[in-house]
């Protein structure tokens, strides 16, 4: 363990992102062991500025009794687990999603284990983690700046396979929408499994998001008043007798509209050829009046209120009309 | 366009959507930012995860509906879900600036519930409001519309100032057509030949999940001299190849008609190529999916297409309008089209449109000049949608009546058929389709799990039960009774109480509820509507058998289920209820209300209205 792996790396190329703090933060964290060897635990840490570390028991984040910050630190160090040289450190998915989420992007992530990264190289991965190699070839995991599509989803983490490692990395190296500036992408702080939300005691009461919630302010309408020349509308279930109205008013029309073009019908029986220029000249309902629009023709978006081809297909100037008033049973 | 041409960050557009309204709502959003060149992505709620990827985007919009008990629809579950997660950290959303819309009907007791729940979340999580929410409501005299429109103009005002465009640069008009992003064209000129004799009936979208089976018997229950046509539809499933629990649901995707189909071909010049064959082009990231499904049908022809895909019988929208502005060259034709489009005209948009439900083909038809191309027919044309009917048939194989061998998947449809302005009768598109079926008629079907009914083995389920359900909303009553009749006999305890027009004329499955009655397995009481002077409907009914109902509600715990069209009935029902409790319990109404409202918390009483 030369000292300089565990030194903090503060090389130029490493700058904290601007929206949180401009100190550098480290995080130090402990396998359960070290509890029980006090002297090394302080030696680790007497290189670190104590103002600026923060100091973490894998075991009790394994247990959910710490949490940690997101977005905080710069750097992460685990430290060796002194009660073995073999032992290789495993790190749940959950712990190591926890320090993805407490770390800045371009932060790293290194452990004083030697064989740390060559036995946990899959979880890294899919916990997002890119990784590198710093110049003595030891393993440095690294956040990358954009979080978005680059880790793969939590949901298909179980269905994934070890020798899958290929298809991870394609599944990272998706696009990523861009920006013009790196973008903080703050975690939840937290991994949610598949059967997590089952129970709905995890979830808030939706009913309090109206009962005591904010709601926010709601856009005024630019007219609130009804406006008394508007058309009404009746409600679906209609029971005030407003549909009835309004539906007895279309009928009226439709009766009406009937009438003229039955007498229209009956005009070319009596063998008067009628072309589109002839109906719109004449108004059945009132002999001899004129039409005053003559594009009743064109169809119903051209028509006037009283027209009596209202609900009627449009027809081409010059054709002959033929008027079919029967229509299907209803 | 190139990223430096963009204005201001990523905007996220996120929709949960019933019927479909809120989805184009949000294409109409999309579609308008596009334009002012901001970089847009549009997706269904479901499709994103919300931990991994809601706070890379700055800007976010959401539009939702509100379905069933002031619920989010089906297709923004998942994320709802994740997003009412308790431990997520109330700063999570600090950088975010987010509104919503929420497409909603002031009839409904929970009105526009979905929306202004997601909005209060997004608040709490630490977001800011970007602009004040919107909320659309079909009772307005323009529809949704009437407030979308007011809002959009505002979201879009708010974000051109607060993210410019770089100097020089203008946002792209309104009626400028944006590049599709998923498009049809024609990949050989010559007929295929169909491998099936009936395009129409033979013919299936392979949705995901779906099953094929066949139509037993299409049935008229209500009397010939009724007005309303309802049909009693029976699936025959062989052997026990699928298993449904009352309160579920089944999807029917409908088709179009060959005639309708012929029209619209003829109607736009496509009569030649029908039957070329067509592909489907689709963008691979895409500022919005295409609303067609994955899977189109094969093989896949402009006829088959129309037939299958397209809604041609759909109201048009005023983005409708927008878009077929561009495929004329008749200046009258052209002028009116964009006279719709205008804001101010909203009011005679509805008039030619909503009001009398005039049609995509019978639009196109009267402006006969508007040919639209094919590249751009799924832009114009929206998707077939399909619909869901409750199974009214229970899962254990006794369906009452002559039965094919295995099981019978029954359900109640009441067919869609009025008169408006227009002289040629309007129909509803999936009931028209559903009453031509005919025996032996193939039929594919999705089943979906429906959360109306506890499930068999859980306390809830096994308690009284007090089934108000008048008209078709019978259907998964029925479903259930007969699934608690045969599997725990006299031993659960049944109430129905059900309400339609008249004895004679619309009592559905009369015989049925006689035979229960006569042997014990069912308490029913009814309301005929208009067999006698004075109105009487079911919260009548409720009134009258107080004393029983709060025997089994209060003291026996019973839970109450109520089924039917929406609207005005729910509230007359509970109004009724609350006044049982208020007699029987001698309580003040504010208890009594609160009473029921510890019901529901506890799922003693569960709706589903449509």
């Amino acid at each position: 363990m030369t000292p300089h792996s565990i030194l903090p790396d503060t090389a130029p190329d490493f700058e904290p992102a601007t929206t949180i703090n401009t100190n550098s933060q480290a995080l130090v964290l402990c396998p359960p062991a070290v509890s029980s060897h006090p002297d090394l635990l302080e030696k680790s840490l007497s290189i670190f500025d104590k103002s600026s570390t923060d100091v973490q028991m894998l075991d009790r984040l394994s247990l959910k009794v710490v949490t940690l910050p997101t977005s905080t630190y710069s750097s992460v160090l685990i430290l060796a687990d002194p009660s073995s040289n073999t032992a290789s450190l495993e790190l749940e998915p959950y712990v190591l999603q926890c320090i993805f989420n407490s770390m800045l992007p371009k932060a790293t992530l290194r452990s004083q284990e030697e064989t740390f990264a060559r036995v946990n190289t899959l979880q890294f991965l899919v916990a997002g983690f890119m990784v590198e190699k710093d110049v003595n070839g030891s393993v440095v995991l690294v956040k990358p700046e954009f979080t978005g599509n680059a880790s793969v989803p939590l949901k298909s983490r179980r269905k994934q396979r070890v020798d899958d490692s290929s298809e991870l990395n394609s599944a990272m190296l998706e696009s990523v929408p861009t920006a013009t500036e790196a973008p903080v992408i703050r975690g939840v702080g937290f991994v949610l499994n598949d059967d997590d939300l089952e129970d709905d005691d995890d979830l808030i009461d939706e009913d309090t998001l109206l009962e005591t919630g904010d709601l926010g302010t709601l856009i005024q309408p630019p007219q609130c008043r009804p406006d008394p020349g508007k058309r009404r509308r009746a409600c679906k279930d209609c029971t005030c007798g407003l549909r009835e109205e309004l539906e007895g008013e279309d009928k009226v029309k439709r009766e009406a509209a009937d009438k003229a073009l039955a007498a229209a019908k009956e005009k070319a029986s009596a063998g008067v050829k009628l072309t589109v220029n002839d109906l719109a000249e004449v108004d059945f309902t009132v002999a001899g009046k004129a039409s005053s629009c003559g594009s009743c023709y064109l169809g119903d978006a051209f028509r006037c209120a009283g027209c009596p081809y209202i609900g009627l297909p449009a027809f081409k100037p010059g054709e002959q009309v033929t008027i079919d008033i029967d229509d299907d049973q209803l | 366009m190139a990223s430096s041409l963009l204005a201001g960050p990523p905007v996220l557009i996120l929709y949960a959507s019933e019927s479909g309204t809120a989805a184009d709502l949000a294409r109409e959003v999309t579609h308008t930012l596009l334009r002012r060149r901001f970089n847009v992505k549009c997706i269904e709620a479901n499709q994103l995860d919300p931990f991994t990827s809601l706070p890379i985007y700055k800007t976010i919009i959401f539009l939702a509906s509100t379905t069933g008990q002031g619920e989010i629809p089906m297709n923004g579950k998942d994320f709802w879900r994740k997003f009412l997660v308790k431990r997520i950290p109330r700063d999570w959303l600090k950088d975010v600036e987010f509104t919503t819309f929420g497409c909603g009907d002031s009839t409904y007791l929970k009105y526009n519930a979905a929306a202004r729940k997601v909005h209060s979340r997004f608040l709490q999580l630490g977001a800011t409001q970007l602009v004040a929410r919107g909320e659309g409501d079909e009772q307005h005299s323009e529809g949704i519309d009437g407030l979308f429109f007011p809002w959009l103009e505002l979201l879009v005002r708010t974000l051109s100032e607060k993210y410019p465009l770089t100097d020089g640069l203008e946002p792209l008009p309104a009626d400028h057509l944006l590049d599709p992003e998923h498009f049809l064209s024609l990949t050989g000129h010559r007929q295929i030949a169909y491998p099936v004799r009936d395009v129409m009936r033979d013919l299936h979208v392979q949705r995901p999940a779906s099953r094929t089976f066949h139509v037993f018997r299409n049935e008229r229950i209500t009397a010939v001299s009724h007005w309303q046509d309802v049909r009693h539809i029976t699936i025959s499933i062989p052997g026990s190849s699928a298993r449904w629990a009352p309160g579920d649901t089944v999807t029917l995707l409908p088709k179009n008609f060959p005639e309708d189909v012929e029209e619209f071909l003829d109607c736009q010049g496509f009569t030649d190529i029908a039957d070329h064959p067509l592909g489907f082009v689709r963008s691979s990231h895409p500022a919005i999916e295409s609303p067609l499904p994955g899977r189109l049908i094969q093989p896949l022809t402009l006829r088959t297409l129309l037939i299958h895909h397209l809604d041609i019988n759909a109201i048009p929208r005023r983005a409708f309008f927008s878009m077929i502005a561009n495929f004329t060259d008749n200046p009258t034709h052209k002028e009116r089209i964009l006279e719709f489009t205008n804001p101010e005209y909203l009011n005679e948009l509805y008039d030619y449109t909503t009001r009398p439900r005039r049609s995509i083909l019978e639009v196109l038809q009267e402006f006969s000049s508007v040919k639209i191309p094919i590249n751009r027919l799924t832009d114009v044309i929206p998707a077939m949608r399909p619909r869901a009917f409750s199974v009214a048939s229970s899962n254990t194989g006794h369906s009452p009546g002559p039965a094919a061998e295995g099981i019978n998947l029954e359900i109640l449809v009441a067919i869609v058929k009025y008169r408006t302005i227009i002289k040629k009768t309007r129909q509803g598109v999936c009931t028209r389709w559903l009453a031509s079926l005919k025996e032996g008629d193939p039929i594919s079907v999705v089943f979906q799990h429906g959360t109306l009914v506890p499930h068999s083995s859980t306390e809830l389920y096994n308690k009284p039960a007090v089934m108000i359900a008048p008209g078709t909303g019978v259907a998964p009553m029925r479903a259930l009774l007969w699934e608690r009749i045969f599997n725990k006999g006299h031993y659960l305890k049944n109430t129905l109480i059900f309400g339609c027009r008249g004895k004679d004329t619309d009592f559905f499955f009369r015989e049925e509820w006689a035979q229960l009655v006569r042997k014990d397995f069912l308490r029913l009481n009814t309301a005929f509507s208009r067999d006698q002077p004075a109105k009487r409907y079911v919260q009548h009914v409720i009134l009258e058998q107080a004393g029983h109902l709060w025997e089994r509600i209060f003291k026996q715990g019973a839970v109450v289920y109520v089924c039917g069209s929406s609207g005005n009935m729910p509230i007359a029902v509970r109004e009724a209820l609350v006044k049982v409790f208020q007699e029987k319990g001698e309580w003040e109404k504010e208890v009594a209300v609160a009473y029921l409202v510890h019901m529901e918390k506890e799922g003693r009483f569960r709706q589903e209205t449509w």
